[in-house]
Parts: C-alpha cells; structure tokens; sequence
C-alpha cells in the first residue's frame, strides 16, 4: 500500500512550482517576497526559471526512477528519499534568505548521501559517499563563515534587499564573503580541487547519477547567481572564479576524451561544462550560466538515462587528413574574422563574448568538414553557425529577461583574465583539431596515460575519510 | 612449463562482446574433473561460496566485501583504452602496438597515479624482454616457483581480472589459449603487477563453509524434481488416426517456445510443432548495412557469407555525439541542449530496424546449387521431416524487443550468435521453396508436391507474437496463411497470460513493458531452464512442461546410424548445458559468475560492462535477470537430459565424444535414457543405474 502512494508522490513534487508560477502570472508581478518577519520567499524570475527546471527534471527522474529500481529490495527508501531531496531543491529556489537557503543546501546534501549510497555494501559506495561528505563540509563552513560575516557587517541576509544594501559597501568589505561563497559554490559543484569524487560516483543507480549530474551539481552555480549582485561586488572574485572555471574546463574537457567508458565520460564532462558555467559568472554574465545550467541538465539527464544504449562506433572513420585540418582552421578563422567585424560594427562591447564564441566554434566547423558528403557539411555548418548565433544572442540578450545587469569587464584585471581565459579556450580547440597528428609524440602518451586516471590528482580527502568515519555507511 | 600456463589459460572461459553476448558455461576448464571437486576447488579460487543455500538461494558472505580491486584499479583503464572498439573521443596512441609493449609504453603517465612506485617500475620495464616467451623465461628464472605454485599463482591472479581474461580468450576463440597469445601477455602483466604491489593476501585454497551440506541440498533437490519428470517418460502418447495437418513448424529448442508451441497445439489438432536449434543448420555469416553478423553458434564457424543486397551508406548516426564533445559541446549544450527535454519526455524507442535482413531470401537462392541441396537435405534429414506435408512448413526463429538495455543480445537467440534468428528462418525456407533445390531433393528422396509452402518466422519472445515471411509467399496459399496468423494471434495471447501468471512480477503487460526505456526485465529470458527432452513431440505434446523445457525432436526409429543423436548430443544438448550452467552460476553465486546490478551498468570500450567503478568487464547475467525483490527465480538445478534413444546408442556417441562423456560422468548434466517400461535410467560415472 506504502508503495503505491509512494508511487504517485510523483505528481506533488511540481506542485509549488506550478502554485508559485500560477501566483506570479495571476498578480501580474515579476517578484514576490513573503515576509512575515524575515523574508521567507523569494521569487523573481531567476528563482522561478530553476524552481521551474528542478521541478520538470525531478518528475521525469523520480519517475523513471520508479520504474528503473523495481524489484529492488530497498526500493521504496530510495524513492523517499529521491523526493526529499526534489523537495529540498526547491526550497533552494525558492529561499528569500541567506538562513533558509543554508539549512535547504544542507538538507539536499543529507538527500544526495543518502542515495549515493543506496548500495551500501559496495565499499565503493560507500568511500566516494565519504569523501563527498568531507568536501561538503569544507563547503559548508565556507558558507557558514560566510553568512556570519553577512549578519555581521549588514545585519540583513535577506536575498531581496542586497542590491540596496551592497550599494553603499566599499569593495574590500564584500570580498572575503564573495571569496567565501565562491568556495562554497566550487566544493558544491565538483570543481578542481574538489573534483575527484564525482566521476567515481558510479556507484550509484543511474537516476541517481541523472539527477546529480542534471540539477543538484548546479546548486553551486544557482548560488552564486542568486547572490550575484553581492558576489560581482568584487572583482577580485571573479578574476577568481574565471581562473578556477577555466581550470576545471580544461581538467574536465581533456579527461571526458580519453575515457572509454559511457558513464565516466559524461561525468568528466560534466566537471568541464560547470567549469565552464563559473566561467560564464565569472565573465559577468550570469543569466547565460543559468540557461546554460537549464541546457546542460537536460542533456545530461538525457545522457544518463539512456546510458544503457550501445553507441555508435567510432574509429570506423578514416582518419582526416593534415590539409583538411589546416582548412578547417583557415574557414574558421575567415568566419570568425567576419562574425567579429559585424559585431564590433553594431556591438562593440560584446566584443569578448563573441570572441569566446567563436573560438569554441573551431571544432565544430572541423567536424563539419569531416563530413564526406556535401549536404552533410552543409547541415553541420548551418549548426555550427546556428550554435554560435545563438549562444552570442543569449549572451546579448538574456540579462534584459531576468532583471539582472551584466556586468561584462571593461578593463583592469578581470579582463585580462578573461582575455587569458579565451586564449586558453583557443588552444584547446586547436588541440582538438589537430589531436590526430599527436599521437606519437611521447608528452601527448603521458597527457593520455594520465587522463585515463583523471590526471590523478583530486582524491586527497580519500586519506582523511578514514580519520573521520568509522567503517560501514556514513551519515550526514 | 608453458603447459602449465596453457592449461591455467584454457580455464578461463570466454566473454564474448555486448552484440553477440551469448551464454557461456563459466566452467568450461574445469569439465574434466567431477562437478563437486572442480567446485570446492573454485570455491577456495574465488575465496566465496558457489554452491546455493538449501533452498537455491545465493550464500552470501556473511560480511560485506571490501577487498579493494587492486589489479581491476591498475589495468582496467588501460585494457579499455587499448581495446576500445572507438567509444572514446580519443584513440589510445599506443593502440597500434603489441599489448605488452603497449602497456609498458603507458607506464610513465600514469603509474604514479594509480599507485605504481615508479622506482620498482624502472627496473622492470628496462629488464623485462618485449617477446612473450623471452619474457615468461625472464619471471621463471627470476621467481624460482614450482609447477604446482605458477598454477595456483597464475589461477588467483587471473581469478583478480576475470573480465579482461574472459575477453582477451574470447578473441581467439575458438583456438585454445597459445602461449604467446594476448591472454598470456595479460597473465604476465598480472603477475609483473603483483611483483611490485601484491594483488592478492596469502592464497587460502578451501572450499566454502558447509559445502558438503550444500551438495548434499542440491542433491536433494534435484532428487525431488526428478520424480516429477518420471510423468514425461511413463506418458504414453495417444495413437489415432493423425489429421491431415495444416501446418508444421520448427522452432528453436529454447525454453520460451516452449510455452507458445503448447499454446498454438492447443488450438487445432492439425498443428505439428517441432523443436531444433534454432540456426536450423544455416551456418550463416550475413554482411548488412551494419557490418557483419555471424549467425550461427559460437561453437561453429560460418560457411555460407550472404551479402546484402541494398548496400546503403551507413548513416552518420554520431553527428549528435560528435557535436557534444570537446570544448564545442560547451557552447552547444547551451544553445540546444534544453531540446533534450522532449527527448526525455519521448524515451528511446526499441532499435530493431524492419529491413535488417531484406533480400536474403534472393541472396540464398543464388547460392551454388549443390550447397542449397546439400544444406537443404541435411535440414530435413536432421529434422526427420517427411511426407505427411503439411500445407504450411514453418521454420521459426526468435529474436527478443528490449530498448535501453546493453545485454540485449542475451535474449535473443543462442544458436545465432546472440541475434534474432529470422535470417536462418527466411534463409532455410527460401533454400525449401527453390525449385531447383526440390528437384534436388527429389532425387535424394524427399518428395515434395507443389501445395506445401515453406515460411519463415520470428517469435519475439518479450511479446509472445509470430512474425511471418510471407512477402513471397503465393496467392493460393493467403487463407491458410490467414488462418494460421489467428491462430497464433490467439496462441500468443495465451502464451503472454501465462507468462504473466509464471512471473507475476513483471506487472505490466509485455506490450509497454518492451517500449520503457526504464525497464529492467523486458523478459524473463531463459529463467527456469531445468530440463531438456530429446523425443519426438508426441510425447510431450500437451504436457504442461511451465517453460522450463528444451525440446528437441528426435525420433530413434528414424536414425540407424545414429548420427542424428551425435548431432544432438555433441551441439544442442552441449549449448543447453551452458545456458543452464550459466544461469545456475549467476544465480547461485552472482558476485563471482554474474553480470551485477543493471542500475550500475556502464558500457566500456563497445564490449561490456563495468558495474559501478571497479574497472573490470563483467560476465555472466545480470541480478535482475535472475532475480526479484532479493527472491531468485531460476531455481538451481543443473540441467536434466532425457533421451529417447536406446542406451547402446547413447554410449556410442558418449564414446565418440570425451567432452561430452565428462560432462555426462563428472556430473554437469544429469543424463538419462527412456527404459522400455517407462522409466527413467541414469547414465553416472560407473554407467547406466538402475531405473529410478
């Protein structure tokens, strides 16, 4: 009977989703604050777009799930605490204040440990569970340390009034808390050098690895977004969050090449597609995280869950030849040539951004060029350029939808950094162009060696799990 | 001492790849000696119990495991990456060399990471000879270990990475392990590891706790099962003037058509059903738009290549995966990767493709003419099929609907190589209809009039529906066609209720069970195998046999020479001795023989599975395909051979065939002859018993 009204719990877990967006359309606003006392609620679109997204991706998660673990003796726990968890996520969103925010961020950490080891008699459950719980709680004392010094030094923790408040706060006052929320988001996050857990968390039943991978890694970034008006007070850290970001691209992009299987592979990505989602809040631009959030959890969702499909092959394709690769350079750099020329014509200020566009672009075109048949170029060019449209039209226009303003460096430190940032980006596309022709040099043996074990470096917490656990499941 | 490590080497059962995963008798080395020895002896291998509790229940180590992989944690990826079929973005570079050089070539990268002291390592690596032989002599001059110790040293040390092992023999099967084969390379790398970070705690050769109570409970249960089967023999089948029959078909000897021949006989008298491997003896190697199938049993190797006849380019499949990887995919995932929310919401949809085997009824007609008669003959000869005709000859071949499921090729057909066997139906009826093959067969003194028609089937065994070939088939023969079609309509809804009421665990009906990409048991599979019955279908017909029968169609009186029964008893009986031994192992012991969870299934390298994160390929079944809520449902038993033969004939063929007599002596299989009276007589090691 248990199981059964477990079963269609299903349907409740969008319902404040679908309450608070019925409130909004019904009253005409675009905020809504539920105050007696403290503020309790916030809703602003940024708020109800991720309330919104949790919501849509935890029905079709719990429900797969529920089919997925059948005949699974501990089913039923499994399922409660997958809603539980739903339910703490949209408390996140939908928190008014710093205080409500912390304990649902706490709650959705209980949640996910709980279902990282639901096989809790594989050690390997059981160790990884361990040693995210240790970087949790790095993340959580940075919080901690955090949202005291924001009770101290403005007595207020409500998200509604920090722009008001922020606006008369010397930077060197916001920054220690800005760097602190920053380590907060990284550790929630799986950023370097917080990492290494995640993509060894194949432990855990496939909707599990859906779920995190789709939505609850992203509460780092839904962090730092709702907090961005404090965070961008300090430029300091976002010089910081875009040099973490990038690092994590790299780690993660370079690591998901080499591994040959499904799962880890999507993990590795996904350490690379946050890093570049602290990039995008790093560069200023934190409505683009938010949409690149929503993208990258459905798609990883999706991947997940039809992980149990055999891909398609890949080597069957011939190699592509050196001149290929080199034309494919030569059109990318023509179309990127003009791209930039049109936009520092109407836009000037996008500048960077079209240029970090355009270099992700490099690859894409090559692929396109690999194509043997004619009409498939053609359909993989108009993606490519589709894709890069898009992506600078989201990046021109999103922050107008959310409220927010975009705070695109113009010069000083963050936009060298950027620049950096971009240069970085360009060598890696480049390496992927022409990754073929380095097979036989000794350094590229070693980077490949290395990446199959995720370049090593990451499982430090594993030599202090033992200290804090005893042996068998870990709580908390 | 190379026959030492040839015969640890043997011992190792092959694991074929995710898209011919067939079943394999994980104790295929160890045949020769008797079944309880060759089981105490793994159990103290493996250092875990085999052999089921009282009730056939897996005797679970009473703590949990937290031995810590070590040779899985150090190999595993480079294995992957150095035998990748092309799931990785990026190729190994040292693909290209041989598997030992390969290895130490990707030592330098990543030994550190994986806890590899690099100072030992050096020593190794400029000393260690690059030739395989050279290199075996190096660790026997360097190690200084007795023949008895390498074969206890190598049998733990491959027992570490059964997987990989199983894997690397499968790629040269069916040869046996050589000593130079990558198989040896794996050993001494395993044993190279091991010099430098011991893989394995002092090697404690016991059997499990209680095992003679175990054997003795098996024993005792498949004592209580064999009185049941005393009904089959003592059954006599009802003479009468036969019907004129309106169709008669092959099916595969396989559990599942069990239940819907049962069900199809029962609508009309004038349905014959027969049982036979279910490749019908087209040993066939088909080369379609997807590569290249082989269509036969593993034991064999194909004879007869078909070629598609529409070659079509193959599509690019990948453009979405290509688009997703690399530092592009960041860019791309924000535009369009919300898109994938109405993919989610669509599911995956079942990948079998209507025209896989289009033309092949033309590609076997032009074969040259003495090969279709010849393997046409050899069908019917095989089959004991004869003149009464029926209108309707049907050859029935199975194949399994599933999506989102990477051991799909498990419930397809064995007999196929792990596909559906629709080809070698169409193929063995073309071949029948040909009018130059009759006339062949003609000659050769079978008879065949213009009124019988010869189709092919496909049973989907998830759905319980029979799919005819029928797009050649003349107009004069639509009604009985018509009829035939309703009657197994109405055979196949039977079959699904019962199916349903067998295992009421499935729940839903197969028809949404199939579509569901969440789906874990899209069938049952061969769950239930006990039993296999070599006799004519009189007499089983009508007997409730619950899908846990082989049925082979044998009539003795229509073989003198007794070839018929060595082909039975050295192929289909050997094939249904795997599957059943396979499903016995994953059952009764899944951490050491089974596939392991399905939830932590990541396909590796475009050959198997990893389950979670210990780097090593897994075999056998998975939990959920022998198991519910903690409850097994395969009970077992091992497998129960009854023939319809005399017991001077059995032991002519037992005499002939040394494999199969050890299976029969050293207790695999329980082998039993029908005696005169009725009853059943047992072959042992010390010959025929006294009927039971």
């Amino acid at each position: 009977m248990s199981s059964q009204w477990l079963d269609r719990s299903v349907c409740l877990i969008p319902l404040p989703a679908a309450f608070c967006l019925g409130w909004l359309l019904l009253s005409g606003q675009t905020e809504m604050v539920y105050r007696p006392g403290l503020d309790w609620i916030y809703l602003d679109p940024i708020a109800l777009t991720f309330m919104l997204f949790i919501a849509v991706l935890g029905v079709l998660v719990y429900d797969f799930s529920r089919r997925n673990l059948k005949g699974d003796v501990r089913r039923g726990r499994f399922l409660l605490s997958l809603g539980g968890t739903l339910w703490a996520v949209q408390g996140l969103a939908t928190s008014g204040n710093y205080a409500l925010f912390f304990c649902c961020w706490l709650a959705m950490g209980f949640g996910l440990t709980s279902l990282l080891q639901h096989y809790r008699h594989r050690p390997g459950a059981v160790i990884v569970a361990k040693e995210r719980i240790l970087i949790n709680w790095l993340g959580d004392l940075a919080l901690i340390a955090a949202g005291s010094l924001m009770f101290l030094r403005f007595h207020n923790g409500n998200f509604a009034q920090l722009p008001q408040i922020l606006a008369h706060q010397p930077q060197e006052n916001v920054f220690s808390i800005a760097a602190l929320l920053m380590i907060g988001a990284l550790t929630k996050s799986a950023q370097v050098p917080f990492h290494a857990w995640l993509p060894r968390t194949l432990e855990a039943p496939t909707p599990v690895s859906a779920l995190m991978h789709a939505g609850i890694i992203n509460a780092g970034g839904y962090l730092l977004i709702r907090t961005y008006s404090l965070v961008s007070h300090s430029e300091l850290t976002l010089s910081a969050l875009l040099i973490c970001g990038l690092i994590s691209t790299l780690w993660g992009v370079l690591a998901m090449q080499m591994q040959s299987d499904v799962k880890r592979r999507l993990a590795w990505s996904t350490v690379g597609q946050m890093g570049f989602m602290m990039v995008e809040i790093g560069a200023g631009l934190p409505t683009v995280a938010l949409l690149h959030l929503m993208g990258h959890g459905f798609y990883k969702a999706h991947s997940f869950l039809s992980s149990s499909t055999r891909p398609p092959l890949k080597y069957l394709r011939k190699a592509p030849s050196l001149s290929l690769s080199l034309a494919s350079v030569g059109l990318w750099a023509g179309l990127s040539a003009g791209g930039l020329a049109l936009v520092a014509r109407f836009a000037h200020t996008h500048l960077l951004v079209a240029l970090l566009v355009a270099v992700l672009l490099l690859p894409l075109i090559y692929l396109a060029l690999l194509q043997a048949r004619f009409s498939g170029l053609i359909q993989r060019l108009m993606i490519a350029v589709a894709v890069g449209v898009g992506s600078f039209w989201l990046g021109l226009y999103s922050p107008a939808w959310f409220g927010l303003p975009e705070a695109l460096p113009t010069g000083g430190l963050r936009e060298a950094v950027l620049i950096f940032v971009i240069f970085t980006f360009l060598l890696l596309s480049l390496l992927v162009v022409f990754q073929p022709w380095c097979q036989s040099f000794r350094w590229y043996r070693q980077l490949y060696a290395s990446g199959l074990h995720g370049f090593g470096f990451g499982r430090w917490p594993e030599a202090f799990a033992d200290r804090f656990f005893p042996k068998g499941e870990a709580h908390l | 001492m190379n026959a030492v490590i040839t015969r640890v080497l043997s011992q190792i059962p092959p694991l074929w790849e995710l898209d011919c995963f067939i079943a394999v008798n994980p104790f295929l080395g160890w045949a020769e000696q008797p079944f309880a020895q060759a089981i105490s002896q793994l159990e103290g291998v493996w250092q875990r119990p085999i052999l089921p509790d009282r009730d056939g229940r897996p005797l679970l180590p009473a703590l949990p495991d937290w031995r810590m992989d070590t040779a899985a944690t150090l190999l595993g990826p480079f294995l992957a990456s150095y035998f990748d079929q092309g799931q990785a973005i990026w190729p190994a570079p040292w693909k290209k060399l041989p598997l030992l050089e390969a290895w130490l070539s990707s030592l330098p990268g990543s030994s550190g990471l994986v806890g590899l002291p690099a100072r030992r390592l050096k020593g190794w690596r400029k000393q260690l000879p690059r030739q395989i032989d050279a290199a075996w002599a190096y660790l026997f001059e360097k190690l200084q270990m007795s023949e008895a110790e390498w074969e206890h040293h190598l049998q733990s040390l491959l027992a570490e990475l059964p997987g990989w092992a199983g894997y690397l023999r499968r790629r040269a099967w069916p040869e046996a392990p050589a000593f130079d084969s990558e198989l040896s390379t794996l050993a001494l790398m395993l044993v190279v590891v091991d010099q430098i970070v011991p893989l394995k705690t002092e090697p404690v050769h016991h059997q499990g706790p209680g095992f003679g109570e175990r054997l003795s409970w098996l024993e005792a249960r498949e004592a209580r099962y064999r009185d049941e089967l005393g009904a089959i023999s003592r059954r006599r089948p009802a003479d009468g003037p036969a019907p004129q029959p309106l169709a008669r078909a092959a099916f595969c000897i396989d559990v599942r058509s069990e239940v819907l021949r049962r069900a199809w006989e029962a609508q009309s008298e004038q349905i014959l059903t027969d049982g036979f491997a279910g490749f019908f003896g087209m040993p066939l190697a088909w080369h379609g738009n997807d590569g290249t199938q082989n269509l036969l049993p593993a034991l064999l190797s194909p004879v007869v290549q078909l070629q598609s006849a529409t070659p079509e380019a193959p599509r690019d499949a990948k453009l979405k995966s290509d688009m997703l990887s690399g530092p592009h995919g960041l860019a791309f995932v924000e535009v369009g990767g919300a898109l994938s929310f109405f993919s989610i919401l669509a599911g995956l949809k079942p990948s079998r493709k209507a025209g896989t085997y289009a033309g092949i009824e033309a590609a076997a007609r032009a074969l040259p003419r003495e090969q279709k008669i010849s393997l046409a003959a050899t069908l019917l000869k095989n089959l004991g099929w004869q003149a009464p005709w029926a209108q309707l000859m049907i050859f029935v071949g199975h194949g399994s609907t599933c999506v989102n499921n990477p051991h799909a090729a498990a419930l397809e057909c064995g007999a196929c190589g792990g596909r559906s066997g629709e080809a070698n139906a169409r193929m063995a009826a073309a071949l029948c209809n040909d009018p130059e093959v009759r006339a062949g067969l003609r000659v050769l003194g079978w008879d065949l009039p213009e009124s019988v028609l010869f189709l092919g089937g496909r049973h989907d065994t998830a759905l319980d529906e029979v799919e005819l070939f029928t797009h050649e088939a003349p107009p004069a023969f639509g009604s009985a066609i018509a009829e035939v079609r309703a009657q197994l309509g109405r055979a196949g809804e039977r079959a699904r209720a019962e199916r349903l009421a067998t295992f009421p665990f499935l729940g839903r009906p197969a028809a949404r069970r199939v579509r569901d990409w969440a789906e874990t048991r899209p069938e049952t599979g061969l769950a239930g195998n006990v039993c296999m019955i070599v006799a004519p279908r009189a007499q089983t017909r009508g007997l409730n046999l619950r899908g846990q029968a082989f049925l082979h169609s044998y009539d003795a009186a229509q073989d003198a020479d007794g070839s018929v029964l060595e082909l039975i008893l050295t192929a289909p009986v050997v094939v249904a001795s795997w599957i059943n031994l396979q499903y016995f192992s994953s059952t009764a012991s899944p951490d050491v023989y089974g596939s392991g969870n399905k939830m932590l299934h990541t396909i590796v390298a475009g050959i198997g599975v990893y389950e979670g994160n210990v780097p090593d390929l897994k075999q056998g079944l998975t939990r959920q395909s022998v198991d519910f809520d903690g409850e097994p449902y395969h009970p077992t038993l091992r497998l129960h051979v009854l023939v319809q033969a005399s017991q001077p004939a059995i032991d002519r063929v037992l005499a002939r065939h040394p494999a199969v007599r050890a299976l029969v002596e050293n207790g695999w299989i329980h082998l039993f002859a029908f005696a005169p009276g009725g009853d059943l007589i047992q072959r042992t090691q010390a010959g025929w018993l006294a009927p039971m």
